[in-house]
């Protein structure tokens, strides 16, 4: 492999591994906050792809204007699902809101299956491409992964610097004693949904910019989120953004040089290796048991 | 040399660095019963658990009936005849109460798929002589928590014991029932089986027990009648702390009490003269701590009102427990000015109390007052803006954020930025050792210095009145007269504190009021001078009265 071609999918690797983050980062905060596990994230991404697609093809309006209305609309539908789905059922045990999270997913596909049929769906514009040093950078690449890198900076310094930020860290952290510094516990769930969600909604919005989409094409986004999140470490923010990359990284590069879907096997393998020598993550803390 | 049923040889068994019995020798005679008492976390309940197999034991030996069964499996030791119950009783919900007692294999997994009829006709005695016939058909699920303790031991008799291991059988039973549990457990006795009884009900103890065991740290510390027991010093160092300076009495410990009540408030210093002398042994004496006087001086008065009388949380008649247990019964308390302590034995309510002051669990019914705002029906972080913060036990600190993240955490109900900055700088003056680790996160610390920063952080809030929960529990005994001085601090910044403690002896020191809490009723309500009879302390304490 020629250097020029190498540094072609390290910057494909980078692209993925930055959506990726954004999907596990979504997962990870609800997971760590509440001890949910969402299994209607995938879906959520897919509602994002169609709002961008369907805003930009059939609307005409531009993908400034339709990236962050799906943001929005994510972020509402988030909190909306949680408030009428999760928030009831808090208490009881994860497989309920597991349940219920897959209940979710399946009315999610569904509609969009009936809206907008099972057909993939592509942007009717190319974004062209440039070429930077021998790299050749489609654009639509590009944009998703100036995007998707934006999106996990300003996301981890809202929770790093802001006070709403360290509160859902303080909730993730310890639930119980977050009342005690007067945190709403139930709102901090809510919005905590809600961001999830957006965060979702942003990666779903990205990824017509590059590939054509379909209602299941959530699926397989999600096994791979879940994949990033237990790597990482359960709820752990920085986490899901490494392992995010090293997804990404083993994804292309598997891609390269494994036969098939020879690359889906390799995740599984680093998944497996790293349960069994450090079985809370990456960066993760303490073990739940 | 006796008839010993069961006898365990230096039992040991450690969790990690925690050594949870060391070295226990037990013998229990043939018929008696006998009851095994001990503040928390002394090792009663791993005893149990060692004993009838659920744990295994790191050391040591088990004998019953004469017969080895150290390593048999629980439910070999329950079908040789050591039957036990369980501190939270755990019938099959979704089965009838004649079900339940049904349920229990008493030949092993070879008694087949009929029930045979001596088994029914033994579950039909054992519902008419322990008085549920009448809730036969009722799922266990809907029945009390006392008729559940009841139907516990219903499923233990099943197996035709010779001995039973009871696990606080009379925990969260209303009075009434408890009566009826002892009667039933003095009935079978009668027939000729041994009981070994973990209770924290000396009322219980006292009327039942032929013999009596104290553990503390892991070890047997007394055996006796109760009244030898009870009367002896180790046990009440037991229950009520040692005291650290081997030269101070109660009467010194009181006086200490009194010099620093008069120092901070005066609602209580009704004129007692002989307050001077030994000045030794006062609670701001000790001067090791990071938490000092600098710290009165330098944090400014909370915010809101400004006026010089102090707002008072007033609780009336307060009922509350968890799930169908009733673990307060019609309490009332106050805020005073200075420390109000709240002491009692384990399982006495006292945490359950101070969470239904602040919201953290719902009362039942009663009433609570803050000012003159009714906060019966508010929440946690809605009563941080009325003025009143609880520390939880252990602290309750954020482990993966750092240090100052929890501390601007304690002001997050303040939106005034620099409000905010300007606590945290009075907090760092207050506690120079956080300063330094501002950056650490806060499960680095050590648990003096956690217990520290979940201090710093509730004077973020800018609280007027400070519910503690234990906060010298499991601490080194030179870190609990620093908790003691955090605690004097936040009186002399102008709060008021409520302290649930278990070091009495050293709470009392600083305490200005008490209340003292058994079986989840008052004991004792007055100004901590009025405790003058350590006799009589402990007999409150352990609910004689």
């Amino acid at each position: 492999m020629d250097p020029s071609t190498a540094l072609q999918y390290v910057a494909f690797a980078i692209l993925l591994g930055g959506i990726y983050g954004l999907v596990a980062l979504g997962l990870t905060m609800i997971f760590g906050v509440m001890d949910v596990i969402n299994f209607a994230h995938g879906a959520l991404m897919v509602v994002g792809m169609y709002i961008v697609w369907w805003g930009t093809n059939e609307l005409g309006l531009s993908l400034f204007l339709t990236i962050p209305i799906a943001v929005i609309a994510l972020f509402v539908l988030g909190v909306g699902i949680h408030l009428s789905t999760i928030a009831p059922i808090i208490d009881s045990s994860q497989e309920n809101q597991l349940i219920v999270t897959f209940g979710v997913l399946l009315i999610i596909v569904s509609a969009i299956e009936i809206v907008f049929s099972a057909d993939p769906q592509r942007l009717e514009f190319g974004l062209g491409s440039v070429q930077f040093a021998g790299v050749y950078l489609p654009l639509g690449q590009l944009y998703a992964l100036i995007i998707a890198v934006l999106a996990v900076i300003i996301a981890w310094a809202f929770l790093q610097y802001t006070q709403l930020g360290r509160a859902i860290r303080g909730t993730a952290d310890n639930r119980d004693a977050a009342q005690y510094v007067g945190i709403n516990v139930p709102r901090i769930d809510y919005l905590t949904f809600g961001f999830g969600a957006a965060l979702a909604g942003l990666a779903g919005a990205v990824i017509p910019l590059f590939q054509s989409i379909d209602p299941h094409l959530g699926d397989a986004y999600l096994i791979n989120a879940f994949v990033i999140v237990v790597l990482g470490g359960l709820g752990s923010f920085p986490g899901a953004l490494i392992g995010g990359m090293i997804i990404g990284f083993v994804h292309v590069f598997g891609q390269v040089f494994l036969p098939g879907s020879g690359y889906q096997i390799a995740i599984f393998l680093i998944f497996i290796l790293v349960l069994l020598l450090k079985p809370s993550g990456l960066l993760g803390g303490d073990v739940h048991e | 040399m006796s008839d010993y049923i069961l006898e365990t040889a230096d039992l040991r068994k450690t969790f990690g660095e925690l050594v949870a019995n060391d070295g226990i020798s037990l013998g229990v005679e043939r018929g008696e019963v006998h009851g095994i008492i001990g503040p928390n976390g002394s090792g009663k309940s791993t005893f149990f658990n060692t004993v009838t197999g659920f744990l295994e034991p790191n050391g040591g030996t088990v004998r019953f009936e004469g017969e080895d069964v150290t390593n048999l499996g629980p439910d070999e030791i329950a079908r040789a005849g050591l039957g036990r119950t369980f501190q939270i009783a755990s019938p099959f919900t979704d089965l009838t109460v004649r079900e339940n007692l049904l349920s229990v294999y008493t030949a092993g997994l070879g008694s087949g798929l009929r029930i045979p009829d001596e088994k029914r006709a033994r579950a039909q005695n054992i519902l008419e002589q322990l008085e549920i016939e009448h809730i036969a058909e009722h799922e266990a699920s809907d029945i009390s928590g006392g008729q559940q303790q009841l139907l516990e031991l219903g499923r233990i008799l099943m197996l035709d014991p010779s001995c039973i291991m009871l696990d606080e059988p009379t925990a969260g039973v209303n009075p009434a029932l408890q009566a009826r549990i002892i009667d039933h457990l003095q009935g079978l006795n009668d027939e000729g089986r041994t009981f070994v009884i973990i209770e924290h009900d000396m009322s219980v103890i006292s009327g039942l027990t032929d013999r009596v065991s104290v553990l503390n740290q892991g070890q047997i510390v007394m055996q006796g009648d109760f009244d030898s027991v009870t009367s002896d010093e180790r046990v009440r160092e037991a229950y009520l702390g040692e005291t650290t300076d081997p030269d101070a009495g109660l009467d010194d410990t009181l006086e200490g009490s009194r010099s620093a009540s008069d120092a901070t408030a005066d609602t209580v210093a009704d004129g007692s003269p002989e307050t001077a002398g030994s000045g030794g042994t006062s609670a701001t004496s000790g001067g090791t701590s990071a938490a000092n006087a600098s710290a009165s001086a330098q944090l400014s008065v909370p915010t809101g009102d400004t006026d010089s009388r102090q707002k008072q949380l007033v609780a009336d008649n307060i009922v509350t427990g968890y799930g169908n247990h009733t673990v307060i019964e019609d309490v009332s308390v106050e805020s005073h000015e200075g420390i109000t302590c709240i002491f009692g034995p384990n399982g006495s309510g006292k945490s359950t109390l101070l969470k239904a002051l602040i919201g953290a669990v719902p009362v039942w019914s009663g009433s609570i007052r803050y000012g003159d705002t009714d906060i019966t029906q508010s929440n946690t972080y809605k009563n941080l803006d009325y003025g009143m913060v609880m520390l939880p036990q252990d602290g309750g600190i954020f482990g993966n954020l750092t240090v100052k993240e929890n501390l601007l955490l304690g002001g997050y109900r303040v939106n005034d930025r620099s409000v905010r900055r300007d606590r945290l700088d009075d907090v760092l003056a207050a506690f120079p050792a956080l300063e330094e680790k501002l950056d650490a996160d806060g499960g680095s610390l050590s648990g003096g210095q956690q217990m520290m920063l979940s201090f710093g952080r509730a004077m973020m809030t800018g609280s007027e009145l400070f519910l503690l929960d234990e906060p010298s529990a499991g601490l080194a005994p030179s870190l609990v007269d620093d908790v003691f001085e955090m605690t004097e601090t936040l009186v002399n910044q102008g709060a008021q504190v409520i302290l649930v403690e278990q070091n009495v002896r050293e709470a009392l020191r600083i305490a200005d009021h008490v209340y003292i809490l058994a079986q989840g009723q008052l004991q004792f309500e007055g100004p901590a001078q009025e405790l003058l009879n350590e006799d009589e302390l402990v007999e409150l304490y352990l609910g004689l009265e």
